[in-house]
């Protein structure tokens, strides 16, 4: 994965979320982003899905400009596949038919066919059990790796994640973070928000620290989270990693 | 089912995740039963007015033909205030300002006006510039586009309850806005909004009751006209009161099985 | 003040069931009457009852030395009101038919008039049996003879029963109906507001009288109530309501030698 991010800077009323940030990375699997509330990694997750539009900068995925029209990013939102923290799921379908509902609207492809897919993906997550059940009748890490094996039923190029962890209990949380391991394993590209700085350390290639909407910091897991230059970094494992 | 033993008149309250035993739920109905025949049955003993039914005996067509009437027009205005309704709703979403205005303006104007007045404005006004005489068809319209004003509002509240995180759901996952809106906004809508959906469906059916001031040949104007050649005004009524019930409580009925049917799959 | 709360008391009692005759004070006079059908029954511009029949009601209560009240009620509420003795006397333009009469009783009569037809301007129909047919659309009003006799002798017609009247001539000025039945005054006046659009055909081919309407068997009110009658024809009160309230009609009707309703 190639990623390129050039002085993008986004405003929410007046308020300036990220500031003319910049960071150019390749061959790297991972990108896990970290760092306090309100730092603005949300927003980078989501500017990269191109959900939102930047003020100001570009970002370039893998030798594709991401785009800032709406009607563009619409085509490209669907290369593309993203988990939230909670509420992925749609509530009026089954676990399958939220699996086989992109298939067939986006894919256009026949219902049997989405079927298939969807429960090849299910079997593949020990999840097929659940395959006629709706949401409400989940557990939250199962409705999260639901939530993923949705995401990952397109076959997009990469898959995004917004703190896909952080509405579980501590059991769900590993259940959901082995089932990102196994994907990165099979080669995956990913880009995760994260306040899992155990697993940050495991997972990513590259950890970059967003602080007041700047990249305070970035590298390899062990320099960022180990060995951290900047006093902010310093500050903020240490209270995350206080308890 | 579990049905545990209960101490005195316990047993006629429900508790949460149990079912009601059958003694308790027939006692309960016939109770409620005789209470309701009471509050109506014992003023009429005691107005003095003799019920006599027999003169409405040869005008029974006329009942029947209006209840066919009213059935008629009742469906093609639900049919019709549903669609209109939801384009209304969607045009008071929309993000083009001139159409979110436009559509804002005629919902306040026929939820805020009294329908008697829409009628006869609609029909000796509106309709009759543009030469539309026949009035069943005037009358169907302006009813539905009325219970479309109600239905639209309805609608918009069944949308803007649904999470916005769903509406991203679906933008992540490349959701046009069309179909965001068929395939997780309105099904979510429309499982939340069923009570006042099928309350405003009710209600169009007995405002079709207002139509018999333009003369269409309706329950409500049948009924009347049986009472003006018979002088049995109460009698004429009850059958009419009647006859509309039996056509709203398959709705509520209908809904009950409806809501019963979605939270079980949820 | 006192009649309001007297009359409050007798509501109060026909909730609870008694029947309010009984616990009404004795001479209070309750006579019930549409208030839309000028110039006989109207509300003038502060809302209180006024017209004809008003008049007419206010010099029978001075004659029986009884207060009087005025409820406005519509049309055909007003027998069933009668029956159950929230009004003692219908005074509202109301035609004695064989029909009401088995409802209730009939003063004496104190009007001629009869069933017209207001056509539209153009209509080239002339007489009633003309309207016999189903491309006819006749409109009536709810309850009245007007809607009686079409029911009865014009079966092939299109009957359009309205509530009110100023709809039924909308509806013949619009040409959406091909005439409406209704009394000789009545079709005076609505060709007279309407002079553009439609065409009266004054001559009555149903005649027919008012008169007051009673309750059955309340016989010594009704013997009152014709002695005031013959009264007050006698002294010319007639001829003065005529005068007050209907000098164009009577001086046309005159011009058109059709008698006059009084």
């Amino acid at each position: 994965m190639k990623i390129s991010i050039s002085n993008l800077t986004k405003y929410f009323a007046k308020q300036r979320v990220l500031d003319s940030v910049s960071l150019h990375l390749e061959n790297i699997r991972s990108l896990v982003l970290m760092g306090p509330s309100g730092g603005g990694k949300s927003t980078l997750l989501r500017l990269i899905a191109a959900l939102e539009t930047p003020d100001a900068g570009s970002i370039t995925l893998n030798h594709s400009l991401v785009p800032q029209v709406a009607a563009e990013q619409i085509p490209y939102r669907r290369t593309i596949g993203v988990v939230f923290q909670a509420f992925n799921l749609f509530p009026h379908l089954s676990a399958l038919e939220n699996i086989a509902l992109p298939l067939t609207v986006v894919q256009q492809r026949t219902r049997s066919e989405a079927r298939e897919i969807a429960v090849a993906l299910l079997k593949r997550f020990q999840l097929e059990n659940h395959a006629s059940q709706k949401p409400a009748t989940l557990s939250g890490g199962q409705r999260q790796r639901i939530a993923i094996a949705r995401a990952l039923a397109t076959r997009p190029s990469v898959l995004l994640m917004d703190e896909p962890t952080s509405a579980l209990d501590p059991e769900m949380t590993s259940e959901v973070l082995e089932m990102i391991q196994e994907l990165r394993h099979e080669g995956r590209d990913l880009i995760l928000v994260t306040h899992e700085a155990g697993f940050a350390k495991q997972a990513a290639d590259t950890v970059a620290l967003l602080s007041g909407g700047k990249i305070v910091e970035y590298g390899t897991p062990q320099q960022v989270l180990e060995a951290p230059n900047h006093e902010i970094s310093r500050s903020f494992f240490r209270k995350i990693l206080k308890y | 089912m579990q049905t545990t033993q209960r101490h005195g008149l316990s047993f006629l309250r429900t508790r949460p995740g149990e079912t009601p035993s059958r003694s308790a739920l027939t006692l309960s109905a016939t109770l409620a039963a005789l209470l309701l025949v009471a509050f109506i049955a014992i003023p009429m003993h005691r107005s003095g007015i003799q019920w006599d039914f027999s003169g409405l005996r040869e005008y029974w067509r006329l009942y029947v033909e209006g209840w066919k009437t009213t059935l008629a027009i009742s469906a093609a205005a639900l049919a019709l205030s549903t669609v209109l309704g939801l384009l209304l709703a969607l045009a008071k979403g929309s993000p083009w300002l001139p159409i979110q205005f436009l559509a804002r303006t005629l919902i306040e104007l026929l939820r805020g006006t009294p329908f008697l007045a829409q009628i006869y404005l609609f029909f000796y006004i509106l309709a009759h510039s543009v030469h539309l005489e026949n009035r069943y068809l005037a009358g169907t319209l302006i009813l539905s586009l009325f219970s479309s004003a109600y239905l639209a509002e309805i609608l918009r509240a069944g949308i803007e309850s649904v999470s916005p995180s769903q509406i991203e759901s679906a933008q992540a996952l490349g959701f046009t806005p069309a179909q965001t809106y068929r395939h997780v906004l309105l099904p979510q809508a429309l499982r939340s909004i069923l009570p006042p959906l099928a309350g405003q469906f009710v209600s169009l059916i007995k405002d079709s009751s207002l139509l018999s001031i333009i003369g269409l040949n309706e329950l409500t104007q049948n009924a009347k006209n049986v009472a003006s050649y018979t002088f049995s005004n109460f009698e004429s009524y009850f059958l009419l009161a009647a006859g509309y019930l039996l056509l709203t409580l398959p709705i509520a009925l209908g809904t009950r099985w409806l809501e019963k049917k979605i939270r079980y799959e949820n | 003040m006192k009649r309001l709360f007297r009359l409050l008391c007798s509501f109060s009692f026909l909730w609870l069931g008694i029947p309010s005759a009984n616990s009404r004070p004795h001479d209070l006079l309750v006579v019930g009457m549409e208030l839309g059908y000028p110039p006989f029954e109207m509300a003038d511009s502060k809302g209180e009852p006024s017209g004809i029949s008003v008049d007419l009601a206010h010099a029978l209560a001075e004659f029986l030395q009884r207060p009087i009240q005025i409820l406005n009620l519509p049309f055909d509420g007003l027998i069933p009101s009668l029956k159950t003795g929230k009004i003692d006397l219908i005074l509202s333009s109301m035609t004695a038919t064989p029909e009401r009469a088995r409802a209730i009783d009939f003063s004496e009569p104190y009007l001629q008039t009869g069933l017209c037809l207001l056509v539209p301007r153009h209509s080239p129909i002339q007489s009633v049996p003309e309207l016999n047919s189903p491309k006819h659309t006749v409109a009536v009003k709810q309850g009245t003879t007007g809607h009686l006799y079409v029911l009865k002798n014009l079966p092939s017609a299109q009957m359009l029963v309205l509530d009110r009247e100023s709809a039924c001539v909308l509806e013949v000025v619009q040409g959406k109906a091909a005439a409406f039945v209704y009394d000789q005054m009545s079709v005076l006046k609505h060709w007279q507001q309407n002079p553009e659009t439609t065409r009266p055909l004054l001559d009555p081919f149903q005649k027919e009288s008012w008169a007051i309407g009673l309750r059955k068997n309340d016989k010594a009110l009704r013997e009152q109530v014709n002695t005031f009658l013959r009264s007050f024809r006698e002294k010319g009160g007639f001829q003065q309501l005529g005068q007050r309230w209907l000098p164009e009609q009577k001086a046309l009707f005159e011009k058109l030698g059709v008698p006059f309703v009084f």
